[in-house]
């Protein structure tokens, strides 16, 4: 009966998320940018994760912007110019060596096992 | 007397070549040895004695007695002294299992390494003029907390553990002895170091989402970087020595992964004493401790690459089939070795950003979730069907591999039908393999033969670990409140959901003060009581967050206290579903090794 009502109670919660992500999502959105937002006087935090003066006022500028309308993409943009791309966890498109790392380093392990072991 | 026993140690680094080829014993003797300065930090932690200037930056007289203990390794200089005790902690039990002397005049030769680098950049004993002081400074608040008593010695036993592999693979290079024996034990011992290593960072990360009020469980932080890279190259390892073991392939492959991993985890520890990046984890920094342990780096390494151009005409080209058991574990090494470097390329690019196009980059979860969820996706789908693949020597037999891949494309569109989430609804195409097949090994497989209980465990938990973390990333909700003090209104978190301050408490303890504020969520007619709080730290008034939270089964609200102002308090709430689903699996995982280990006695 236990494992019954714990189906139940995870098939309600499913249910309750599916219908309250649409009404949920502007704050969130809001919450999971300023994760993305280096907090500059923290050592490494996120300005969603930090309590300093600096994380809140910055916190409540984005807010202000994004409820007049501007988009996060142009949020972004003006954050970059002002505090410089170390203000961005997300690298910007310059690093493009960063982006394709992943995939150079797979390929050149792909080449190495070619040569060096042979398939049947 | 501090500066007397030091010198007893340089003195055996000095001449342990001469009397270490005499006798076993002495090896035994010179590792105890060279635990007695960390039991002496230790008892003048115990006794407050404030004329060792590390005690009086860490310690406080009226800390509680356990914190007392625990702030040796709150320093530089005493986690490194900790780090010397762990390694001869290892030698002493690997002693018992292998006697040779070659493999362990290695492990005092690198112990003696930390051994100088300590006397000579970070001396823990160093004395401090005793009439200025009368309480010390006080351990950092944020580790006055019961998980950091265990979780950095974990994690340095996780990371030194590689040690062992280490040495017998060098070892094995060194004297050309390709035995299956040496090979074996170096599988047990990397088992246990990926125990530790595994243990040590579900702790962290189970300490900075619960005690911290980080309100997250991984932040792609430096420091988790750097716990993760060995741990990446120690599953590697563990996976391709299998190969090594049963098919006598892939050896040199083996042998390297298991220096680098070493090479690695002191990396880490170089990256984090070094300065070089910023992190959340702030230890007392100084470049000279940095450039002392580049050098050992480096010389670990210029010994790895020597071993290798000597010893690469004794391998021969391994040949396998593309489906088969061998491959299928390279594959999962390349991938697992790709995931390290992409990690290690992440955390020194800012480095290198900075010296060549002088510019400064943050890199965090975007970049990290990018590369793993490209690097790690096929490896899952792998998972489920290699721990019963053939080896290439046997047949092949006829398996449903296709139909449980096709069963599983088909729920993970359902799942995207209901839930309209692409990255949840893609993890449960991925991991729906490895259910289905336990669900297999469940009946047909374990009433007959229970060998591969811990990897079936391990797979396992891997895939409700995958399913849980992004499940409560993806639904996980979030709401930022404020309550007047004495407000007696109810406010709504979502349509079913309403929050009610309940009182708020000032109690004091023995070294700080705390502000409690409790809170009580309603829920369909349940009540759950959360209870955040901010504790001010003696001597410092230093302040800490600390996380209320109450549990719904698998579910949890999450609570902290962002600010306390004269009249009012801001907080922030965050329903984290599946949250602890993530926990056990982890706790999964880490018995399914422990499994593994004792079943090998």
């Amino acid at each position: 009966m236990k494992i019954l009502k714990s189906i139940y109670k995870l098939i309600f919660f499913i249910s309750v998320i599916f219908l309250s992500t649409a009404a949920i999502s502007s704050e969130n959105q809001l919450n999971d940018y300023y994760k993305t937002i280096r907090c500059l006087v923290c050592d490494g935090q996120s300005i969603q994760e930090s309590d300093t003066e600096f994380a809140i006022n910055l916190k409540e500028q984005i807010k202000k912007k994004y409820d007049n309308g501007i988009t996060l993409k142009e949020i972004n943009k003006e954050l970059v110019s002002i505090y410089g791309e170390k203000i961005s966890f997300t690298p910007s498109k310059n690093h493009i060596f960063l982006w394709m790392c992943p995939v150079i380093i797979l390929i050149i392990f792909i080449f190495f096992i070619r040569r060096k072991y042979k398939y049947r | 007397m501090y500066t007397s026993i030091f010198a007893v140690l340089l003195f055996y680094t000095d001449v342990y070549k001469k009397i270490i080829n005499s006798h076993v014993k002495f090896i035994n003797i010179i590792y105890l040895l060279s635990i007695v300065p960390f039991f002496l930090l230790v008892l003048g932690f115990g006794i407050s004695d404030l004329s060792i200037i590390n005690v009086f930056q860490n310690s406080y007289v009226d800390d509680p007695f356990l914190f007392k203990i625990t702030s040796v390794w709150g320093s530089h200089e005493g986690s490194i002294l900790l780090w010397i005790f762990l390694i001869n902690i290892y030698g002493i039990i690997f002693l018992r299992k292998n006697t040779d002397k070659q493999i362990h005049k290695q492990i005092i030769f690198i112990s003696s390494l930390f051994i100088i680098y300590l006397v000579i950049s970070s001396n823990p004993f160093e004395n401090v003029n005793a009439n200025s002081i009368e309480q010390g400074m006080g351990l950092n608040p944020i580790l006055q907390n019961a998980l950091f008593v265990i979780h950095p010695p974990t994690l340095f036993l996780g990371y030194i553990g590689l040690l062992i592999p280490f040495v017998l693979s060098s070892h094995i290079l060194i004297t050309k002895n390709f035995s299956e024996d040496l090979f074996t034990q170096m599988l047990y011992w990397s088992k246990i170091s990926w125990f530790f290593l595994t243990l040590g960072i579900v702790l962290g990360s189970y300490w900075a989402y619960s005690e911290l009020g980080w309100g997250g469980w991984w932040f792609w932080d430096p420091v988790e970087n750097i716990s993760l890279i060995p741990w990446l190259l120690n599953t590697a390892l563990i996976h391709s020595l299998q190969v090594s073991i049963k098919n006598n392939q892939l050896k040199l492959w083996s042998l390297n992964l298991a220096l680098y991993g070493f090479i690695a985890s002191v990396f880490g520890t170089f990256l984090v004493r070094s300065n070089l990046i910023v992190s959340v984890h702030s230890f007392a920094t100084d470049p000279l401790r940095g450039l002392f342990l580049i050098i050992i780096i480096g010389y670990l390494f210029l010994v790895t690459i020597r071993l290798n151009l000597k010893s690469a005409k004794y391998f021969n080209q391994d040949t396998f089939n593309l489906i088969s058991k061998e491959s299928f574990l390279l594959m999962n090494n390349i991938f697992f070795i790709a995931a390290a470097l992409t990690v290690f390329i992440g955390t020194i690019y800012p480095l290198f950003s900075e010296l060549f196009f002088q510019s400064s980059v943050s890199i965090g979860a975007p970049y990290y979730n990018f590369s793993f969820n490209l690097l790690l996706a096929p490896i899952i789908l792998l998972m489920a069907f290699a721990p019963q693949i053939n080896w290439s020597k046997h047949e092949r037999k006829n398996n449903n591999s296709l139909y449980i891949i096709l069963f599983s494309l088909i729920l993970g569109l359902v799942f995207y039908y209901f839930l309209s989430n692409f990255y949840f609804a893609f993890s449960v195409f991925l991991t729906a393999p490895i259910f289905l097949k336990s669900g297999m090994m469940l009946f047909k497989v374990f009433p007959k033969n229970k060998e591969f209980a811990s990897q079936w465990l391990g797979h396992l938990s891997i895939g409700l670990f995958i399913i849980a973390a992004i499940f409560t990333e993806q639904f996980d909700y979030e709401k930022n409140i404020s309550f007047k003090k004495d407000d007696t209104s109810q406010i709504f978190l979502d349509s079913e959901t309403e929050v009610v301050l309940k009182n708020i408490q000032d109690i004091d303890f023995q070294n700080h003060q705390k502000i409690l504020v409790s809170l009580s969520v309603l829920q369909n007619g349940n009540e759950y009581i959360l209870s955040p709080s901010k504790n001010i730290y003696q001597p410092s008034g230093q302040v800490t967050n600390e996380v209320g939270t109450a549990n719904d089964l698998l579910h949890q609200f999450y609570a902290t206290i962002s600010t306390i102002e004269s009249d009012q308090v801001n907080l922030n709430i965050v329903f984290k579903p599946l949250i602890n689903l993530l926990w056990i699996s982890a706790i999964m995982l880490i018995f399914s090794i422990f499994l593994s280990v004792i079943k090998r006695k």
